[in-house]
């Protein structure tokens, strides 16, 4: 059996077939759990913490600590037994994870069904030659399948097992060089235009004058209020000399905001990616990044169900995207956590479209002929313009004239600025309408939407799921129809194209899924 | 070495996605591959059946294209199992719209009304009892006739348009099982026709709730990996038929299971059906 060779090859080295603790650094990481798990009750538990202050605040401020001291002993204990109860086992075909104080249970985590690998490094972990170590498989209902505090030679071991399964010999000794091709990196001049084009910048820039408006208008007393005094005299002082002194002033503090803002979101931009590396190994792909916490996210080429660019406003100043490879929804893509969903999937946050398209090919493994992600190239088709009648009457008109209508005896002609809603909704409809395409081509489709920023899913057709074609009245008026492809990583739909293209695109795809032979996973 | 006709040939391989072209004089088979000559160097190159991915050839003239290009595809397909590769006409693909769409249960609408008639008399009652306890509690809102009137009449016109629905809706619902995948269409204002093909199915279940068993029926619900977008569930069939129709598409899940094959190895054998026959 080329499965208990395989083991045999591996077991000296990271301790196959046994149960093994972590490092007793895991308490860290199950007491993190436990504090990130409370906090996200945070409203109640300020509550909570509130009413302890007001009560203890007097008098018994001692039995106060005391209190938060028991809590936190408490907390720390929990990891200790949570530690101490953890054992993981790894075999030829997967890894056994037993946990639980009272209520046991065990995992088998199949590496089979592993479709990713997300490998995390803090800081103390460096030190220590740790990782945290969290499987990525596909279908399961929640985050399961997480090593705390592992050796990092298990670690790259584990990787070198997933990477290597298909040619069904892992090769521990690759794992140290199992480096493989460098397909990118990411700089300092990067991470400055990833904090450039970071969302939270527009949004700052929409809010400033609400926010310097804000510390105009708020009480003398307040925080704000101390710095908008501090302008004030300064602005004072030099408006008495001339008022171009003032405009300057004006200008230099709402410079200063745009740059503690820029220096904020390039600073967070540092923290995630910092030297980012984006490698081919043996059957995947690998990134690694990260100032403080190091994180490498690896996934398998042929898990990878759909690839996304997204390129906003600012990235199309600069002429750079993002991609992101998703691989079928699992756990971690549902869990709660946003922030889980967007480190397990493997994101480059900026690339130029040479890189782009050199990336789509290799995830793609050429599989998709010549589709091209650039959201502003040509060869996207238009879907109709009936499109933007829709959804000026389904989001316009209907809501503004009912709201209008309902309003009017209280407000009287004042209910008719609902109105103004039409031409808002009418507009944004229209620029909708100008970013939606969609392109094919024998093996690929790729849909392209967005409002101001664009989007573009990509994905291979023998890769589909299912596919359904949708008709509202108004659509079956015009001939037109919605074509609907779910995808294990969720579904593309491609609005108001023509039925007969619709149908014959579903006829084909299915073909495609239906007629192919290599796996879709 | 044969003189195959062939003047230039242009490959391509995965693997190191080199590409590339070679002026050609002659082919052999060779272990694991077509051995080519150059014509000008006289060199010899071996495209290997496992990385090529795509042969493209052009054809010396005057040479009958047709006949040359026989031979040649013959001595590849020899070589390379994987090299044929028929064109499909993209008229003659199935197309999903015209099929024998099977009807469900005559009795489905029925069952539909009365699960309708069950909740909305549920809502009656408790919108009776507001009404009642407006007159009864004392000091409370003054009643205002013409509301609960116009209250009463609109929940008469939801509860009398939900429960006359099914009449209209079931007829326009409908599932076919082709060879590879299965329909479902439904929908009166907005149509859905959702297509799944049987290689996609993760499992497939069956289920009835007390009011679908009092009138004989059952859901068969088809999942799909991902989201809850790509399952299909089709309510109202005859529960012996939702049973057959599971045993049926699990056993087109076991076959594939059976026939599967190593990954990135395509399985056709020259003149199967890719699928292997179901």
């Amino acid at each position: 059996m080329a499965n208990s060779e395989a083991s045999e090859l591996v077991r000296h080295d990271a301790g196959y077939g046994v149960w093994q603790r972590t490092s007793p650094l895991a308490v860290l990481f199950f007491f993190g759990r436990t504090i990130k798990a409370l906090t996200g009750n945070a409203l109640q538990l300020a509550g909570t913490v509130g009413a302890g202050i007001v009560l203890f605040s007097q008098q018994e401020l001692a039995t106060a600590a005391l209190g938060v001291a028991g809590v936190l002993a408490a907390l720390a204990l929990n990891g200790v037994l949570r530690f101490w109860f953890f054992r993981f086992r790894l075999d030829a075909d997967g890894v056994r994870i037993r946990q639980g104080v009272l209520r046991k249970s065990e995992l088998n985590v199949q590496f089979d069904r592993i479709q990713g690998i997300d490998v995390a490094q803090s800081p103390i972990d460096r030190l220590l030659d740790l990782a945290t170590v969290t499987f990525d498989t596909a279908g399961s209902a929640k985050r399961e399948g997480q090593l705390p505090a592992v050796p990092t030679r298990l670690a790259d071991a584990l990787r070198a097992r997933i990477d290597g399964r298909r040619d069904s010999v892992p090769a521990p000794e690759t794992a140290a060089d199992a480096s493989g091709q460098l397909l990118l990196r990411l700089d300092g001049t990067d991470m400055v235009r990833i904090g450039l084009t970071d969302r939270s910048v527009l949004f700052g820039l929409a809010f400033l004058p609400v926010v310097i408006q804000q510390i105009y208008m708020s009480d003398k007393d307040s925080v704000a209020a101390l710095t908008a005094n501090l302008v004030d005299q300064a602005t004072a002082e030099l408006a008495q000399s001339s008022v171009l002194g003032g405009l300057l002033t004006a200008g230099s503090i709402l410079l200063g905001l745009v740059m503690l803002l820029l220096a904020a979101t390039t600073a967070s931009a540092f923290l995630r990616f910092h030297d980012f590396e984006l490698r081919r190994t043996g059957g995947g792909f690998r990134s690694r990044s990260g100032l403080l916490t190091r994180r490498e996210v690896a996934v398998e080429a042929t898990k990878i169900q759909q690839l996304r660019v997204r390129q906003s406003l600012v990235m199309g100043w600069l002429r750079r995207f993002s991609l992101q490879a998703m691989p079928a929804v699992s756990g971690i893509a549902q869990s709660a956590n946003p922030n889980d969903a967007a480190n397990a999937m493997l994101k480059i946050p900026l690339l130029d479209a040479a890189a782009l398209d050199d990336l789509r090919r290799r995830m793609f493994a050429g599989e998709d002929g010549q589709l091209s992600l650039l959201p502003t190239r040509d060869p996207f088709i238009r879907v109709s313009p009936v499109l933007i009648r829709a959804r000026l009457v389904a989001v316009g008109i209907v809501p503004a004239g009912i709201a209008t209508i309902a309003l009017m005896p209280w407000f009287g002609a004042v209910a008719l600025w609902c109105l103004t809603w039409i031409p808002v909704v009418g507009l944004a409809s229209w620029q909708r309408w100008r970013r939606l395409g969609y392109m094919h081509n024998d093996d690929g489709l790729a849909s392209r939407s967005g409002l101001l920023a664009y989007r573009v899913d990509a994905f291979l057709m023998r890769k589909a799921q299912a596919v359904a074609v949708t008709r509202s009245p108004l659509q079956r008026r015009k001939g037109l129809a919605n074509l609907e492809v779910s995808l294990a990583s969720g579904s593309v739909v491609v609005p108001y194209v023509d039925f007969r293209t619709a149908c014959r695109l579903r006829d084909y795809m299915l073909y495609k899924a239906e007629s192919c032979t290599r796996p879709w996973h | 070495m044969p003189n195959c006709g062939v003047e230039r040939l242009a490959f391509c391989t995965t693997a190191s996605e080199e590409r590339g072209h070679i002026a050609v004089i002659g082919h052999r088979e060779v272990a694991g591959g077509v051995g080519l000559e150059d014509r000008h160097c006289g060199v010899r190159y071996v495209v290997d059946e496992q990385r090529s991915s795509f042969v493209h050839l052009t054809l010396r003239p005057p040479t009958s294209l047709a006949r040359r290009s026989c031979r040649y595809n013959a001595a590849l397909s020899q070589a390379h199992p994987m090299f044929a590769n028929p064109e499909t006409p993209l008229e003659t693909l199935p197309s999903a719209e015209v099929v024998n769409w099977q009807a469900l249960h005559p009795k489905f609408a029925r069952r539909l009304q009365a699960g309708r008639l069950i909740s909305w008399s549920v809502v009656a009652v408790i919108a009776g009892i507001a009404h009642w306890l407006a007159y009864v509690v004392p000091d409370g809102p003054l009643p205002m006739s013409w509301a609960f009137g116009l209250g009463w009449a609109v929940l008469a016109a939801l509860a009398g348009t939900a429960v006359a629905w099914p009449i209209i809706a079931v007829p326009r619902q409908g599932y076919a099982l082709r060879d590879k995948d299965i329909l479902y269409k439904s929908g009166v204002l907005w149509r859905v026709v959702k297509a799944v093909p049987y290689d996609r199915v993760q499992h497939a279940e069956t289920g009835s709730a007390p009011l679908d068993r009092r009138f004989g029926l059952a859901r068969l619900t088809v999942y799909t990996a991902g989201g809850a977008g790509g399952d299909l569930g089709i309510h109202g069939l005859d529960a012996a038929a939702a049973e057959r129709m599971r045993a049926y598409i699990v056993g087109k899940l076991e076959h594939r299971q059976r026939h599967d094959c190593p990954r990135d190895f395509p399985r056709s054998e020259p003149g199967t059906d890719a699928h292997g026959e179901l």
